[in-house]
């Protein structure tokens, strides 16, 4: 249940953020890439129970980028309208929160961790669009055969 | 066709993606494009985050360059889309100068519609509130935060705060608002309502945005952004450190 609940408040927060960034017009483009970011997040709570936090929001952001480039090209918009909307449930917003807590506490290792996980955490994001962004590059040349042998 | 004006409105279009929050490299190829479909040589095109230079030789043989600097971008993806199509309709059709000075016209009246940007913010930090472990409670009051941080934020940007003081004041004053709701009773959850709002000042856009820069090449403009992502969640953090040392008390 409460993984049903966090799934529908990640579309209704995309879906707010498609809103602040003035995707107003393509309302379709607004609903599709908060179905994204709510993506992301299933992808991350099936994942999660085998692999790291770091590695699951990896797998999740590479699940959100993969869609975004799908759908720019179905929709012939840029990708980022997209992405930028849909990695939001991954951004580690918790993160800095939490490691600015244990810094005010004087917890030391809990400080440490979380910062290790915030930064590890923006990297797995950074890490995921690398990815899917030069594979999809790398498609595009073999299709338009720009390639230089 | 008139070359100069051409070349001009074209520059138009890229400081118009450029001011609404385009990746570097959509700015850059689609400037190449549009020169090149017109078929002007020796394209030369350099774009960082406020600025960018293209010079183009024209078909009679004489050159131009010009340089267009933007202040004050913010990501507004709709124009972005509206101009991606233009760009490849011009690619395309390659149309007259009165058809693209309509088009930049209309795009530029193209002007957001207030009551959406408010449900944003309303809705942006309210399900992030219930996302991070809240109830309808905390979303409710998350929402109502979120709804004033954005004249907040207006407030800032009229009086030209500079943005990371921005980021700043504003988690200030969004914790500062937390803590009172938590004071009298509103809310249980205080972390999960904060956390939702900050979400509205993290620097996910110049993080994705950023390593889409780097991974084209653009070094300096990636790094540039990755600093200002670095910079701005300091800000957050620090913004939230100290409401939170200041307002012990009434947590």
């Amino acid at each position: 249940m409460e993984q049903v609940i966090q799934c529908l408040s990640a579309f209704l927060g995309c879906l707010g953020f498609a809103f602040v960034f003035r995707v107003h017009r393509r309302l379709p483009y607004a609903l599709l890439a908060s179905l994204g970011g709510m993506l992301g997040w299933i992808v991350y709570l099936l994942v999660i129970p085998y692999l790291s936090n770091i590695m699951s929001n990896l797998c999740a952001m590479i699940v959100v980028a993969l869609f975004s480039e799908i759908m720019a090209r179905i929709c012939k918009a840029p990708a980022t309208i997209f992405i930028v909307v849909g990695c939001f449930p991954i951004v580690p917003g918790k993160g800095i929160y939490q490691t600015m807590l244990y810094l005010i506490s004087h917890d030391q290792d809990l400080f440490l961790d979380s910062l290790f996980q915030t930064v590890g955490t923006a990297l797995a994001l950074a890490t995921a669009i690398l990815i899917v962004s030069t594979f999809f590059k790398v498609i595009k040349t073999i299709k338009q055969k720009d390639y230089h042998l | 066709m008139n070359e100069q004006l051409l070349i001009k409105n074209i520059a138009e279009i890229g400081k118009l993606l450029l001011k609404n929050g385009a990746e570097i490299y959509r700015v850059e190829e689609s400037l190449e494009r549009m020169c090149q479909s017109y078929g002007f040589q020796d394209i030369g095109v350099f774009a960082l985050p406020t600025y960018f230079t293209m010079s183009v030789t024209f078909q009679d043989g004489t050159s131009t360059s010009l340089t267009k600097r933007t202040l004050q971008n913010r990501t507004n993806l709709d124009a972005v889309c509206a101009l991606n199509d233009l760009v490849r309709k011009i690619c395309n059709e390659t149309p007259t100068n009165d058809f693209i000075e309509q088009q930049i016209q209309a795009i530029n009246s193209l002007h957001p519609i207030m009551p959406l940007v408010l449900l944003g913010y309303g809705l942006g930090a309210g399900g992030y509130a219930i996302f991070f472990g809240g109830g309808l409670h905390e979303g409710i009051i998350a929402g109502i935060i979120g709804f004033l941080m954005y004249f907040f934020i207006w407030i800032n940007e009229i009086l030209g705060i500079n943005s990371l003081m921005r980021t700043t004041l504003t988690s200030m004053f969004l914790t500062i608002l937390a803590i009172l709701f938590y004071h009298f009773h509103l809310i249980y959850n205080l972390d999960a309502t904060i956390i939702g709002c900050l979400m509205i000042l993290t620097p996910g856009i110049a993080i994705t945005n950023s390593l889409r820069d780097i991974i084209d090449g653009n070094y300096v403009s990636g790094q540039a952004r990755l600093v200002e992502a670095f910079f701005i969640a300091t800000a957050i953090a620090l913004g939230v450190g100290l409401i939170r040392i200041l307002l012990k008390g009434l947590i």
